[in-house]
């Protein structure tokens, strides 16, 4: 699993530092206004800008490729809808537009441990219960995905095989049976999880006592950021002529 | 409070019924005082897990009354009296939840409400008794089972307790992890921290508790852990064993060897055999009888004279 790892490099990047605030909002106002832009030039401009970005985030190539990896299926289909719509041209700029934001989204969750993340939104107000949800999740998804892994490996060591089509009703059978099981442990952790937070004093909201602080770096940072954007939009919008 | 230690759990009559109608508990009657080690120890099933939640404050009992220091638990209290308890669960995933260690251990006292300062030392504290230090930035899900206990272990910690609620707390553990875990518990204890137990493990008993109770459902049987490892029919009917290094001494008995009082842990073993080395000169004497028990065979590999020794030489 590759989702537990968005944040694996990002102790070296020399972003870490940087106010996780400051740099949502940035990136959010970027993701904006380069999902306004139309120009397929300019939009490249604006993926050349976010890949010059990511060479200096400190993030492995590598890395970084598994991840919009897993984003290039859903840039592909929106780029084939606007193909069967509109033409090549609009499809083109379609992906381009999806494949900045991407990768400047990763940008963001690559050079910031998650948890500064939601630090981060908490602070910028998120309601609460989307960050506790997002805290949970994350932390739990590994803890649900061992235990399949182990059930499985379990239905495997009594003779269980894997479904070889969805029509294996036996296999189908015993996979439901399964994805049940999940279900109802699932449930019963979120209880035990539950009283265990009761008992550290938890009243709905989770608190930290990390203090953030803007200065000079965060404003170049957002500065940097959001002036290319502006830039961009001005470009289509004035000076440059409508493809 | 009269001449006695304070009572910090007191227990009449509790009674507990899931969800689906089975009983889980019945009547239960048991009190721990300030500073006791006490220990509640049946057999898997036997509504332990359930009880300790109870205790602690996590679930309301059906029936019967729970005071904890001295208080009626009630809504208006039941966080206040919930923050001087520390639960240790069983499974340390239950209870570790925040991404980043730092961040978990620092859960509890944030919601105290203490200051920046307090809990960095509070937490700081807590990861160095828990063997932990340098840990703050690991991330939970990446730590091996002992490890995520200590974390959940440093997270009651900082919480600075005066009640220990342990449930099962050496299950699953290597032995370094389990001894560590001992340790730290009684090193608290040491310095005034009530402990509660919850176990079947029966070697755990001996060295984390001096009082038992003996739960099945109801409390069964009472007393001091010598009473209860002393009761082998009590043991065999609630599926129950006395440690190893006790057997052991019992048996020594059919070597000539007088245990008087039966060690319940490996410490007390050494301490009595120091003892008896000393009086005997530095030796420790055991034989075999002709109409011995149950051991065929002398050093020699001939059932032995009731006149030959075997040897074992002090250190």
């Amino acid at each position: 699993m590759n989702i537990g790892q968005v944040d694996r490099h990002a102790g070296r990047s020399p972003l870490r530092t940087l106010d996780p605030r400051c740099k949502i909002l940035a990136i959010a106002a970027f993701v904006v206004m380069v999902a306004l832009l139309r120009d397929w030039h300019v939009l490249a401009f604006a993926l050349i800008y976010v890949v010059a970005l990511l060479s200096v985030s400190g993030v492995p190539a590598r890395h970084l490729a598994g991840q919009f990896a897993l984003a290039l299926p859903f840039a592909l289909l929106g780029a084939l809808s606007v193909f069967l719509a509109a033409g090549p041209l609009p499809a083109f700029a379609m992906f381009l537009r999806i494949g900045s934001c991407v990768l400047a989204l990763l940008m963001l969750s690559g050079t910031t441990p998650f948890f500064d993340l939601l630090k981060g939104l908490q602070r910028l107000r998120m309601p609460r219960l989307f960050v506790n949800l997002l805290l949970f999740t994350y932390r739990y998804l590994f803890v649900i995905a061992g235990e399949m892994r182990r059930m499985s490996v379990a239905r495997r060591a009594r003779g269980g095989r894997r479904g070889r089509s969805l029509l294996d009703r036996a296999a189908m059978r015993t996979v439901s049976f399964s994805a049940g099981m999940v279900l109802v442990r699932a449930h019963e952790r979120g209880q035990r999880m539950h009283d265990a937070l009761r008992s550290r004093g938890f009243d709905g909201e989770i608190r930290t006592i990390t203090r953030f602080r803007a200065g000079a770096a965060e404003a170049l940072f957002s500065v940097a950021v959001v002036s290319f954007a502006v830039l961009l939009l001005a470009a289509e919008w004035g000076v440059l002529p409508r493809a | 409070m009269g001449g006695a230690a304070a009572s910090v759990i007191d227990a009449e009559g509790l009674s507990y019924t899931y969800d689906d109608g089975t009983v889980a508990l019945r009547d239960i009657t048991l009190s721990v005082r300030k500073g006791e080690r006490v220990a509640v120890v049946g057999p898997n099933g036997a509504g332990k897990s359930t009880l300790l939640h109870i205790l602690a404050g996590l679930r309301p009992a059906g029936r019967g009354t729970l005071r904890l220091f001295g208080e009626q638990l009630s809504r208006r209290n039941e966080r206040d009296l919930r923050a001087r308890l520390g639960v240790l669960f069983q499974d340390p995933d239950d209870q570790v939840f925040m991404p980043r260690v730092w961040d978990d251990v620092a859960f509890g006292p944030v919601n105290l409400g203490l200051d920046a300062r307090t809990v960095r030392r509070r937490v700081r504290r807590a990861l160095e008794a828990a063997g932990l230090a340098g840990y703050d930035d690991r991330v939970p899900h990446h730590l091996s089972y002992g490890e995520r206990k200590r974390v959940a272990f440093a997270g009651v910690l900082a919480m600075e307790p005066e009640v220990l609620l342990l449930d099962e707390p050496t299950a699953n553990l290597d032995p370094r992890n389990r001894r560590d875990l001992l340790k730290m518990v009684n090193a608290l204890n040491k310095d005034g921290t009530t402990v509660v137990t919850a176990t079947h493990d029966m070697g755990a008993i001996a060295e984390l508790a001096d009082r038992v109770y003996v739960l099945d459902g109801t409390i069964v049987r009472q007393g001091t852990v010598r009473e209860i490892f002393m009761d082998p029919q009590l043991l065999e009917a609630r599926n129950l064993e006395i440690p190893e290094i006790t057997k052991l001494f019992h048996l020594l008995g059919a070597f000539g060897y007088d245990p008087g009082e039966l060690p319940l842990s490996v410490d007390q073993a050494i301490e009595q055999l120091e003892r008896t080395m000393e009086e005997g000169g530095g030796h420790v004497h055991l034989h075999l009888h002709r109409h011995g028990h149950a051991l065929p065979g002398g050093p020699d590999g001939k059932p032995a004279a009731g006149k030959d020794h075997g040897h074992e030489h002090g250190a």
